[in-house]
């Protein structure tokens, strides 16, 4: 069953994507930190990673190098999530492996047509 | 005249010289002088004595013949005795012979006469009475004959003596001119010598104590010019080595005198000049240190601008959070079909004003990163045709919510350009929302052409609206933040207040300019310039007013 893992040290941001995906008819996996994140992709593989980039402890690009860097999770797509951030934050996502930047506030509409190409791609 | 010193010591010892040259020639005189008498009586007396005294002795031998005559008797005795007496009156010829060459002065001459007489009487009385008488006696009575011979040989006797005088005198007078001689080349050589001296000694002492003065004065002259007197001067005339470095001292003083002078004057001018650069100096530290005042006075002011932007920018991440967060929530109120009018309505209102409270504080956001220097901007290739299509296709449906009608007039040939897209569309979207928001039942135009402006190629954006219109008096305070023309019109038209404002520093940042043209009641032209190439001009001119910060009233 693929699912779309959400991670977002902040409880609202959370919510707000995974019930716009619910609705939608995507199923969802919350994650609040990058740590338990990993750990729930160590027995399932999330078809998408919608992956928030400054959060405490390890942060949104380390999260990305490390499903990367792994052969099993090399190939889910990794989208960027952030609210306030500079180019060079992006520049470093992109390094990092993320194939798209979705900014925040969400739009719905732009939050699910990314959801849709990305899915439909896997 | 000029003689140097060289010539003058020449001339002392030329002086000398001569006297030493006179002295020589007179030694030399009375030399050959003495040597003349030492000549006369080797050659002349020494000679005539001997002479004399060979007579003396052919004398005596004659009488001793006369004598031998008176004893020997017989014929042939007799007759050899003649031949002796003859040959001695020859050999006394031969000595007269002898003597008158030497003879040196008419006494003796006299003198000799005298002799050769007395011998000639001899003779004669020989001859024509001895003998005879002799002869005719034959008895040996001989005595009164040769007796009276006897004055004869005394007067003859006598005129010897007198020529052995005279020679004797001769000889004496010599030695007298020698002594006298030898005397007066000796007070001669010891006067010469003394006044050789004297005059050696007077010319040495009067040329030494002459140049010793000269130099004295030149070196009390060179002298005062060590201790910098300078106002003197030696006044040589006498032409020589002295007289020329004398001339040269003078000149070297006069020279010295017009550099002094020329001297002091330019240290006047220095101190003058350094006068004026203390002054000047004093000024400049005034200066700096008004400066340094206005530098800290500055650096405080930028500081606390940097801290009020940092801050500004801290609280507009802060409060997108939440913000984020009701956006978010209302999405999904919206999405749910259960909610129900007029709750709707309600959801559609949190969703309006939290997009633009968001809009609002992007725009403060990106003021606070203009101040900051920190507007990042991303140059890439813009196609200006495909530019314009999406500008219209974004604010088409803004447009038609006013009855207005859209209208973009853009060569499709137009090119690119090279500039932040982002940036440039957010300024566009911005001047066509306006335009939208400000005009009813009207048109918009976007109006695109290249335009070159101070030598750079350029595309002229214009947005032209038929709307309201600017007062000509409000048109200036346009571009500055919360200008929007009052209160009531902001609320009516939901402007962030910041956009214009924004959209100057924007186009400024990324090398154009942004004016307008308005008229109350036909509405407004809004032109955007954007060079082709970003080239030097992406960076915010700093002598553009600062923006005014939220909160503050416009």
């Amino acid at each position: 069953m693929s699912f779309i893992l959400i991670v977002d040290d902040n409880f609202d941001n959370r919510q707000i994507i995974g019930q716009m995906l619910s609705f939608s008819g995507f199923a969802v996996e919350l994650a609040s930190d990058a740590q338990t994140a990993l750990e729930i992709m160590k027995h399932r593989r999330p078809s998408l990673i919608l992956m928030d980039l400054s959060m405490p402890g390890l942060d949104g690009w380390t999260a990305t190098e490390y499903v990367k860097r792994d052969p099993r999770l090399r190939d889910v797509p990794v989208v960027a999530v952030s609210g306030h951030v500079t180019r060079n934050d992006i520049e470093r996502a992109k390094r990092a492996g993320c194939s798209e930047f979705l900014p925040k506030p969400i739009d719905y509409d732009h939050l699910i047509t990314i959801a849709q190409r990305y899915t439909r791609m896997n | 005249m000029r003689f140097p010193i060289r010539a003058k010591l020449l001339g002392a010892l030329a002086i000398d010289l001569i006297l030493m040259m006179v002295l020589g020639f007179f030694a030399t005189h009375q030399m050959a002088t003495m040597n003349d008498r030492a000549v006369f009586i080797e050659r002349h007396t020494i000679p005539s004595l001997d002479t004399v005294g060979d007579m003396t002795t052919a004398i005596n031998r004659y009488r001793a013949r006369q004598l031998e005559f008176l004893i020997y008797t017989n014929n042939g005795d007799r007759g050899r005795i003649l031949d002796h007496m003859r040959a001695i009156e020859a050999e006394m010829e031969t000595y007269f012979r002898t003597y008158r060459p030497l003879i040196g002065s008419e006494t003796e001459q006299n003198r000799l006469d005298t002799v050769v007489a007395a011998w000639q009487e001899v003779i004669d009385a020989n001859h024509n009475r001895f003998i005879p008488a002799v002869r005719l006696v034959s008895d040996g009575s001989v005595q009164p004959f040769y007796s009276r011979m006897n004055p004869l040989y005394d007067a003859l006797d006598k005129a010897m003596n007198e020529l052995v005088q005279e020679n004797q005198r001769q000889a004496r007078a010599s030695l007298d001119v020698v002594a006298a001689s030898y005397d007066t080349a000796r007070t001669f050589i010891m006067i010469d010598t003394v006044v050789a001296i004297i005059i050696s000694a007077a010319i040495g002492l009067f040329l030494s104590a002459r140049i010793a003065r000269r130099l004295r004065r030149l070196a009390q002259a060179a002298g005062q010019v060590s201790e910098g007197n300078l106002v003197g001067s030696i006044n040589e005339h006498i032409r020589d080595e002295i007289g020329d470095l004398a001339q040269a001292f003078d000149q070297m003083l006069a020279s010295l005198r017009g550099q002094r002078a020329e001297l002091e004057e330019r240290n006047r001018a220095l101190q003058t000049s350094l006068a004026r650069q203390e002054q000047l100096m004093e000024e400049v530290i005034r200066g700096k240190q008004a400066e340094a005042e206005a530098e800290r006075a500055r650096a405080a002011a930028e500081a606390a601008s940097q801290a009020k932007s940092a801050f500004v920018a801290t609280m507009s991440h802060e409060l997108r959070t939440p913000l984020n967060a009701i956006l978010g929530y209302a999405q999904l109120l919206h999405l749910n079909k259960a909610v129900s009018e007029p709750h709707t309505t309600y959801v559609e209102r949190i969703l309006t004003s939290g997009r633009h409270l968001l809009a609002l504080i992007s725009d403060v956001l990106d003021f606070a990163r203009i101040e900051q220097g920190a507007l990042e901007l991303e140059f890439s290739r813009v196609e200006v045709a495909t530019l314009v299509d999406e500008l219209a296709a974004m604010t088409m449906p803004l447009a038609q919510r006013n009855n207005n009608q859209m209208i973009t007039l853009c060569p499709s040939d137009i090119g690119s350009i090279r500039t932040d897209g982002r940036r440039l569309r957010q300024v566009l979207i911005n001047l066509l929302s306006n335009a939208a928001k400000f005009t009813e039942r009207g048109t918009i135009r976007l109006e695109v052409t290249t335009e070159s402006r101070y030598g750079t190629d350029g595309i002229r954006f214009a947005v032209i609206d038929t709307g309201i219109g600017i007062p000509r008096e409000k048109q200036h305070k346009l571009f500055q933040p919360f200008s929007q023309l009052d209160e009531s019109v902001t609320r009516r038209y939901e402007g962030t207040g910041l956009g214009l404002a924004l959209s100057k520093q924007i186009v400024q940042a990324l090398g154009g300019t942004i004016e307008v043209e308005s008229e109350v009641g036909v509405g407004s032209t809004f032109t955007v310039w954007i060079p082709t190439a970003p080239e030097s001009a992406v960076i915010i001119d700093p002598s553009s007013p600062a923006p005014h910060m939220v909160g503050e009233p416009a």
